[in-house]
């Protein structure tokens, strides 16, 4: 057991660093992506709220992942703080999120990916 | 013209006619005022205050919003 115990940590700082590799981004990696996927139209606004892919190249799907997960931890800390429903405030923030957009992004209306004219 | 044959001819004194009519008109008052009293005060203020909170809210979530979708929020 004492012999096994140092052989159990490098096993699991492995498997540790293994999984980093898998996932290959974390959310600081994204932020630093997301404009760049956005101008290249890989990546979009959504009514929703959050962000959707338009084209899956140079990591847009792992960026988009990370991004919304981030977004929606801060939509559900304000529906907490203020006492409204989560949807609310999705629905609000997709709302913002379309008209911020700069024009020849990409945004989602209705279900249809456009260029924002 | 009616009206003063009438009293002519019953020859009603004018003080007992003017207390009558006092009687009268306290009662129809008094008649009235508790269910002007009743009907108005309660519901219209509660709605006005919910609509006032609501609104308050929303401008702190707008603002928030605002926040998290400017450039330097790496969420947008």
């Amino acid at each position: 057991m004492r012999i096994l115990k140092p052989i159990n940590i490098l096993i699991i700082s492995l498997l540790l660093t293994l999984s980093s590799y898998a996932w290959s981004m974390d959310l600081s990696a994204a932020m630093a992506q997301l404009s760049t996927v956005k101008s290249q139209g890989l990546v979009g606004e959504q009514q929703n709220g959050y962000l959707g892919v338009v084209k899956n190249q140079n990591n847009a799907q792992s960026v988009v992942q990370l991004i919304n997960q981030a977004r929606n931890e801060q939509y559900q800390k304000m529906a907490q703080t203020h006492n409204v429903n989560l949807s609310e405030i999705e629905a609000l923030a997709g709302k913002k999120a379309i008209e911020k957009t700069p024009s020849g992004q990409y945004i989602n209306i209705d279900g249809k990916w456009m260029k924002k004219p | 013209m009616l009206s003063q044959n009438i009293f002519h001819n019953v020859r009603l004194p004018q003080k007992s006619f003017i207390a009558f009519s006092l009687v009268f008109t306290m009662a129809g008052i008094s008649a009235c005022t508790p269910s002007v009293q009743v009907a108005l005060p309660n519901e219209p203020i509660n709605i006005n205050l919910n609509v006032k909170i609501q609104h308050e809210i929303l401008i702190k979530i707008d603002k928030q919003l605002d926040n998290m979708f400017s450039s330097s929020s790496g969420l947008f």
